[in-house]
């Protein structure tokens, strides 16, 4: 409809204009579109953001809680020797963890050395899985890697010990996959204070110690711990999000359609012996809306999302997933995918039912069109006719009501255009009113 | 689709009109209808904007068609012979508008003169977009036949 058919229209619904549109708009206290924008691009964040904390707060809920030693010691040693061992990259690492605290030094927390060669350790794995106390700060590294890289832990206890007035060592032997985790290790905690003797917890588990020294409290006791522990990560879960069905199959071979492949009809013209298509159904001229409509299970009007050339004993076949925007017969999900199988497409000479020894030699691609006119790309819309494929054809998929490409119609000046025949021209009455 | 309030009032005011046959009662129920489009956040949807606006209009028309059927019949039904006068070539148009169900008549306004989607429309009756454009397309052969001199291809 053109303008001016539109326009003699509107006259004709002889609609008066609206004469308090302004003095509504400027009754109001925001202005409509300003208000109106600022909803959508505040919304969808602030849902994203609440739902992301939920899932933080749920995930951290969750981990299993550990029970923090009382010994805020003044100087705190950790010797830790790891295994870690990951699903694809297998590793050892051997880390000692040493922290010295004192009066001066009250808000560091700890610093990680590696045995080796001194090197902090800043695996941030490392940090959040096996030890969760290595929040590292490097401020005194230099000093503590000359206690702790060149000593051993009971080495490091005894010269701890002089200048300051707790020490603890711990041993930690830890082996864990990306999702469950079982620590085995021994925590030995040595204290020892002059002054003040307080009870220490034992240890429960190695993943969640947080060390934060913040005071002086000597602790004169010396607790040997053994602990086994196994750990389960808490199973975060995802938003539910509306996915439409997907009733697509896996073809059972794909080949990538060839440029330079050989036409199947110019190969038989040369073969002596032509495979027969006798009896086979689908004859174009034959074809009525009959048969389009009492032999279709359903009839969809969809965009194709993939186009797969396949084989199935020798004779090519083209796997068609398709997503279905507007059922108009048939009992399936709008929005749902399936794959459509239609005769023909590329297949290697060596897998063609007729054994072409030229064609093997040479390692030709065929493409064998199979009375198609038409190729589907990605992205077209078609309305297929469609019914339940049958045996050799992979359970669960669809094929094409006829033998070649009648059973498709391309959407074009409102009408739907058959993509073998373009005489044959449907349009919505024919359908509704067949 | 950005998204003018400005615009969409002229809009919801043709299909409230449409309904109710009077400017007043009509512009009160747009008015009425984009406070609370604009009162209700949970109305904001990026894809729904122009379904939730016409459903309040809708359900608004529809509760002052049973207020004034309590009340008295409408005293400012659309004159013929006004409309004749202001649009002297829509004449047979006209007529032939009136001869459409309130239904039909309401679908061309929205596809024609509010010019809105299919999709929307088809939401809005509950419909689907395939039945909508047959009824299009059957409502438009009605009016070719009723008024043949208008160009209504």
């Amino acid at each position: 409809m053109n303008k001016k058919s539109k326009k003699t229209l509107k006259n004709a619904f002889n609609i008066p204009e609206p004469n308090q549109k302004d003095s509504f708009f400027n009754k109001l206290d925001i202005k409509p579109e300003r208000k109106f924008s600022s909803f959508i691009p505040v919304y969808l964040p602030t849902a994203i953001v609440a739902v992301m904390v939920i899932g933080v707060w749920g995930g951290i809920k969750n981990l299993p809680r550990f029970e923090q030693p009382e010994n805020t010691d003044n100087n705190i040693i950790y010797s830790s020797e790891s295994s870690v061992s990951e699903n694809q990259t297998d590793y050892s690492v051997q880390t000692s963890l040493s922290s010295v605290r004192n009066s001066e030094n009250q808000n560091r927390t700890t610093t990680a050395v590696q045995n080796d060669n001194g090197n902090t350790v800043t695996d941030e794995k490392n940090m959040s899985v096996t030890t969760t106390s290595a929040k590292t700060t490097n401020k005194n590294s230099d000093k503590n890697k000359d206690e702790s890289s060149a000593d051993s832990p009971s080495e490091n206890s005894s010269e701890n010990t002089s200048d300051s007035t707790s020490e603890a060592s711990h041993t930690t032997n830890t082996s864990r996959n990306t999702t469950n985790v079982k620590t085995t290790g021994t925590t030995t905690l040595s204290t020892r204070d002059e002054n003040n003797i307080k009870p220490t917890k034992p240890l429960t588990s190695t993943q969640t110690t947080t060390t934060e020294h913040k005071g002086f409290s000597p602790l004169p006791q010396t607790t040997t711990t053994t602990f086994e522990d196994s750990v389960d990560f808490p199973s975060c879960t995802a938003p539910v999000v509306d996915v439409p069905p997907d009733y697509t199959i896996k073809p059972p071979v794909r080949y990538y359609p060839d440029n330079n492949a050989v036409d199947i009809n110019d190969v038989i013209q040369n073969d002596p012996n032509p495979p027969s298509t006798d009896g086979q159904p689908g004859d174009s001229t034959t074809a009525t809306w009959e048969d389009f409509l009492d032999n279709s299970d359903m009839i969809l009007i969809a965009t194709v999302d993939d186009v797969i050339y396949t084989a199935i004993d020798g004779v090519p076949y083209t796997q068609e997933n398709i997503s279905v925007s507007e059922v108009i017969k048939g009992d399936i999900e709008q929005y749902s995918k399936i794959s459509v199988y239609s005769n023909g497409g590329y297949i290697p000479a060596s897998e063609y039912k007729i054994q072409l020894d030229w064609a093997i030699e040479n390692n030709f691609m065929l493409f064998d069109p199979a009375q198609n006119k038409t190729v589907s790309q990605v992205g077209d819309e078609y309305l297929y006719f469609i019914k339940k494929s049958h045996f050799p054809l992979p359970d669960g998929s669809y094929s094409l009501t006829t033998y070649s490409d009648m059973s498709k119609f391309r959407y074009k000046d409102g009408h739907y255009i058959n993509m073998n025949n373009s005489n044959i021209i449907l349009d919505f009455d024919d359908l509704t009113n067949n | 689709m950005p998204f003018d309030l400005r615009n969409q009032y002229d809009k919801i005011y043709r299909y409230c009109y449409l309904r109710v046959h009077s400017r007043e009662t009509a512009e009160d129920l747009t008015q009425e209808t984009f406070l609370r489009f604009l009162e209700k956040p949970q109305y904001h949807n990026k894809n729904k904007d122009l379904q939730y606006l016409y459903t309040i209009a809708g359900n608004l028309c529809i509760d002052e068609y049973r207020r004034k059927t309590t009340e008295e019949l409408p005293e400012d039904l659309p004159d013929d012979t006004d409309n004749e006068n202001k649009v002297l070539t829509s004449i047979a148009l006209s007529g032939a508008l009136k001869k459409l169900p309130d239904e039909d008549r309401e679908i061309i306004l929205l596809r024609y003169v509010n010019e809105e989607p299919v999709g929307v429309i088809s939401k809005l009756y509950n419909i689907s977009r395939f039945a909508l454009n047959r009824r299009i397309k059957n409502i438009l052969e009605f009016l070719r036949k009723e008024f043949e001199k208008e160009d209504l291809k």
